[in-house]
């Protein structure tokens, strides 16, 4: 199988299948570009925004869902729904928040529609049903002042 | 056959016959494992204040084969081992495929494992709040036994993984006023068991209630990427992703950039239309000075008077053809000839109705 190189922000080169890294829609158009300049195929494709770590895990869910069909159209019941991620995916992503962050950076960059949707589905489905102390669980500094803080909680009583 | 078991509401024990006579299932399962190691055993363990019973007639054996063996196709063997299905009884007749109350579907469909799946735990946390609301004087005691376990793996769960503190409190607030009202002003002619055990479950509802507020959310110590450091878009894609007007609202009082996308009128509307009709909005509208709509105070107007709309990861289902109650991937012996036409998604509401009488 033919595959490409990847090169990481971190400068580290790493190989990947072809077929797998399509499901990047941008990898797949620089394919398209580089086939049209006719360029040395030895050059890696460069990907400044992701390191070589998170291109694995990438890597990882693009295998497993290598044979998965396209998303429907944008179906609007489908846009609310949080936890409809199946054990596989939950499983991958019990990962650190900085990874989770990372991974949809990634996806983002890379334009993996399948892997951002549950990337952030699972991000919602940690911020939803909590409370106030939500920025502890994310680590934000506030950065409210007191009175804009107090004032919030007034309006809050809508 | 003797009738015995834990209380005369429950179907008693389960018993295989054997070459030395009836045996009771549990010692029976002790002979087979000798025999050979070559089945599963799956209890589902109610706790008794830290006592634990296992109860014969939730034996789960994986060796289908050996099942055909000792009961031939004699399809009242379903009752012997524990598949995750149940048959419901929909004309009042004498004869009963099973035992088929509440309690009974509650024993049965092992949510205790369905908890741990994040596509099921907001379905069942839901039944969990409308039996706690209404049906809590029509369990028996297995199935109470078996409510109150499963609420107690629910409170470890938040405990333990910081989600949906919110919903939970909200279950247990439901359920302590019920509680309240129950052992307080009805009292012993209505509750099943004994009023002291009622007594004891309402201090550890309370007692839940008190650990959950007490929960600190411990600061994560995060020296990468956080959330506030996602792209704008990034971040309004989550926002869109809520379904609940409070966690927009939650979520917007944590950063002023937060806030500023949360107070998006688009994003509100569109939560008013996902939940709402139009005709709702027609009665309820409010415009500000400038004539535009105001969605977000709609939405929390509109919420005050019309029901919000419900979808879950994954739900039970009914078979129309079997009248049998099932989880999509534990299936059930459907005998119809085309199996998919037949299964409706069961909402929180139907399943609760789906039991009365």
């Amino acid at each position: 199988m033919p595959s490409i190189r990847l090169q990481g922000s971190d400068g580290e080169i790493f190989e990947v299948d072809v077929e797998l890294a399509k499901q990047s829609v941008t990898i797949k158009a620089m394919l398209e570009d580089l086939v049209m300049d006719d360029e040395g195929d030895d050059d890696p494709i460069p990907l400044t925004n992701v390191n070589v770590a998170i291109l694995k895990k990438v890597t990882q869910w693009c295998t497993h869902h290598k044979d998965d069909p396209p998303p429907p159209e944008d179906d609007e019941n489908k846009e609310k729904q949080t936890d409809d991620i199946t054990v596989w995916d939950q499983e991958f992503l019990k990962v650190g928040q900085r990874t989770l962050f990372e991974l949809i950076l990634a996806a983002n960059y890379l334009d993996i529609e399948g892997l951002l949707n549950v990337t952030c589905k699972t991000v919602a489905s940690m911020i939803k049903e909590k409370t106030e102390e939500i920025h502890k669980t994310f680590t934000v500094e506030s950065d409210f002042t007191e009175e804009e803080e107090a004032q919030m909680r007034k309006e809050k009583l809508v | 056959m003797p009738f015995l078991g834990q209380d005369w509401r429950s179907p008693g024990w389960s018993w295989i016959k054997t070459e030395d006579g009836w045996k009771r299932c549990d010692s029976c399962s002790q002979e087979l494992r000798s025999e050979n190691g070559q089945y599963t055993i799956n209890h589902s363990i109610i706790l008794n204040n830290g006592e634990e019973e296992i109860f014969s007639n939730e034996c789960e054996y994986a060796a289908k084969k050996r099942k055909k063996e000792h009961f031939g196709n004699d399809t009242a063997a379903h009752s012997f081992y524990r598949e995750k299905w149940i048959y419901v009884h929909k004309e009042s007749t004498k004869e009963r495929h099973g035992y088929c109350t509440l309690g009974e579907a509650f024993n049965r469909l092992d949510f205790s494992s369905a908890i741990q799946d994040i596509r099921r735990f907001t379905y069942v946390v839901k039944l969990l709040q409308l039996i706690a609301k209404s049906q809590l004087t029509s369990l028996s005691g297995v199935a109470q036994k078996n409510y109150f376990s499963i609420l107690d793996k629910i409170v470890q769960k938040v405990l333990d993984d910081h989600q949906n503190p919110r919903l939970i409190k909200d279950l247990l607030q439901d359920l302590s006023s019920t509680l309240g009202i129950l052992v307080r002003g009805v009292g012993k002619s209505v509750l099943v068991g004994n009023i002291n055990i009622w007594i004891c479950r309402l201090e550890t509802v309370l007692n839940w209630q008190q650990q959950l507020q007490n929960l600190q959310m411990t600061k994560q110590v995060n020296s990468g990427l956080t959330l506030s450091d996602l792209p704008l878009h990034m971040l309004n894609n989550i926002l869109y992703r809520f379904s609940d007007g409070w966690d927009i609202v939650t979520l917007g009082q944590v950063t002023p950039t937060l806030y500023m996308l949360s107070e998006d009128r688009r994003l509100w509307k569109k939560l008013c239309q996902y939940h709402f009709a139009e005709k709702q909005f027609c009665r309820h509208l409010i415009l500000s000075e400038k004539g535009h709509i105001e969605w977000k105070l709609m939405y929390f107007t509109l919420q005050k008077y019309y029901p919000t709309k419900e979808q879950y990861g994954d739900t039970l289902h009914f078979c129309r053809h079997c009248s049998i109650l099932f989880w999509k991937d534990s299936g059930h012996p459907c005998t119809a000839a085309d199996p998919d036409s037949c299964f409706t998604p069961v909402s929180p509401q139907h399943f609760i109705d789906l039991f009365k009488f």
